[in-house]
């Protein structure tokens, strides 16, 4: 066209209006993303396959050994009923890790005094290789549920309360205007208007960083007890030699981490959408 | 009044300056809303053993008007945003003193409303959520709350975003929101704090149409900060010239009658008259 670029639209042009919402899932799960993920997924068992195969299944149990020993580990009982006792311990210790990581970090980060007072003291814990604990737990507590829950807590309650307290001192101080010269007064209409929404997505962030802690915790807690749960399982089978059920409870303890951080992300959308 | 001790300008130049100016008996004899008298802001910054005191401002005197525009220009650093934020009473002034109608401010009030600079909405709040802030403070009953939103957002034309997060919106759309939210109470004074600054040019002179439009149809009192002289020119009725010293430097009543069209005011030689007059000054 001579005069492409002085175009006008034509009286036909027909133009869409400003928002328009579309339907485009067209039922087909093969994105392109997914795909690929997948196709990753087949190079790496692939490798490990053939790796497997020429150092030895001993060594480095091939992919397709991990069908018959994971029935093994199943028909045995063993995997169900310990993965059962190891949730429990997951899931009180990570939800005290939660509802105190969260409570002291709004009140060390709300009361910028004890904050300032508690924060070395954090810090100083916060260091603390808590493996290198476990040993004075179990002098403590013995080998019951109660230090096993303790040794989840104290591997993730940390990241969450830092992340709260963090949340909740570094409010926008713009957002903290606007909000006094629309009428805000009290404190506690300040807290729970801005500084909690504010704080949310903070909040997430901690809660994911201590799920996986929280999944080592328990772990490293049941390696160092060595009785019980998917911990207890792996020392039991490593010390039969049973080197492809060791990798099925690693490929297990995968699992468990994965949905732990997805349903994490899952609460996350459900409470604070606009920060997806 | 030195108004215009170093001023190379005419004498009738000035007799209109002075007329627009502060003396109370004269053009302030109607009813004034907002005065400032003597307004001053000192900043203490402790360091060690010492204190460093910044003068932001000082002796600020002018009124506003009911039902005026006014805005405040002045070079960046002179002390705008620190005028505007004292009037809206988020922080104290040290000197002087603030009143509307009579009341002197001595904290934020529902009689003023802020537009802030970079819109600050609050994400987690929808735009139509965002607008009801305001009210929620002033205890509005929910669904007087709701429709009374909807009415501020159907005038800044974002009906259809009303459960938009302000992610969503582009910085003119979020500037709309931060009108809106500020038309939902009310106020008997809007206070806009250099809104259209962050803006790119485009948008800027849409804002400042829609603006303009919504003022001459609302004639709301409004203390417009800018640093942008055309704007100041386009939309006030008078323009308040603070000096880079955080002092007063003159009041310039604008003499464009309304209701004013852009095309035909930018290119008139007497806006243009103004302008190079306004940016001598500054």
């Amino acid at each position: 066209m001579a005069d492409g670029s002085r175009a006008v639209p034509t009286e036909e042009a027909t133009l869409q209006p400003r928002i328009v919402t579309v339907d485009v899932s067209d039922g087909s799960w093969f994105t392109r993303e997914r795909i690929s993920m997948v196709a990753v997924l087949v190079v790496v068992l692939a490798v490990w396959e053939a790796a497997g195969r020429i150092v030895g299944t001993f060594f480095l149990p091939p992919p397709t050994s991990l069908v018959g020993a994971t029935r093994e580990l199943v028909a045995s009982g063993d995997l169900f009923r310990e993965l059962a006792k190891s949730l429990q311990t997951l899931g009180v210790g990570y939800l005290f890790s939660a509802l105190v990581g969260v409570g002291f970090g709004f009140v060390f980060g709300w009361y910028k005094l004890v904050g300032r007072v508690a924060n070395p003291f954090i810090n100083a814990l916060y260091v603390v290789p808590v493996s290198a604990l476990v040993p004075l737990v179990i002098v403590w507590f013995g080998l019951g549920i109660f230090p096993r829950i303790l040794v989840v807590f104290l591997f993730s309650v940390f990241e969450i309360l830092i992340a709260s307290m963090n949340g909740v001192a570094n409010v926008d101080r713009t957002i903290v205007e606007v909000a006094r010269s629309f009428g805000v007064r009290s404190q506690w209409d300040m807290f729970r208007k801005i500084v909690f929404f504010n704080a949310l997505p903070f909040v997430f962030t901690g809660l994911r960083i201590g799920a996986s802690r929280a999944v080592k915790g328990m772990i490293i807690g049941e390696l160092l007890f060595a009785v019980t749960g998917i911990g207890g399982l792996i020392d039991k089978y490593s010390n039969a030699y049973r080197t492809d059920i060791v990798f099925v409870l690693i490929v297990v303890i995968t699992l468990l981490g994965v949905a732990v951080n997805y349903l994490v992300q899952l609460l996350h959308a459900r409470i604070a959408p606009w920060n997806q | 009044m030195n108004l215009f001790a170093s001023s190379s300008h005419g004498t009738p130049e000035r007799e209109r300056v002075e007329r627009a100016g502060l003396d109370l008996g004269t053009d302030a004899a109607r009813s004034s809303s907002l005065v400032l008298e003597g307004v001053g802001k000192r900043f203490e910054r402790k360091h060690g053993r010492s204190v460093t005191y910044t003068h932001a401002l000082q002796d600020i005197s002018f009124r506003v008007a009911e039902h005026e525009f006014v805005s405040i220009i002045g070079p960046s650093g002179c002390g705008k945003t620190t005028l505007i934020r004292l009037i809206a009473g988020l922080i104290p002034h040290t000197t002087g003193s603030i009143s509307l109608e009579g009341q002197p401010i001595s904290g934020p009030g529902p009689d003023r409303a802020m537009v802030f600079q970079h819109a600050a909405l609050l994400p987690w709040r929808t735009v139509l959520e965002n607008v009801q802030l305001g009210l929620e403070q002033l205890r509005v009953p929910a669904d007087q709350r709701k429709e009374r939103a909807r009415a501020a957002i159907r005038l800044v034309g974002l009906q259809e975003f009303s459960s938009h997060y302000p992610k969503e919106l582009s910085g003119g759309m979020q500037q709309r929101v931060g009108l809106a939210r500020a038309l939902a109470v009310n106020p008997k004074v809007l206070l806009m704090d250099e809104p259209f600054g962050a803006l790119d040019a485009i948008t800027r002179m849409q804002m400042q149409d829609e603006l303009l439009r919504l003022w001459e149809a609302e004639r709301k009192t409004v203390v417009f900060i800018t640093h942008d002289i055309e704007e100041a020119l386009l939309i006030s009725d008078r323009i308040i010239v603070l000096d880079k010293s955080g002092t007063f430097k003159a009041a310039y009543e604008i003499p464009f009658p309304r209701p004013r069209r852009r095309d035909e005011l930018l290119a008139s030689p007497e806006f243009i008259r103004e302008r190079t007059h306004l940016t001598h000054m500054l």
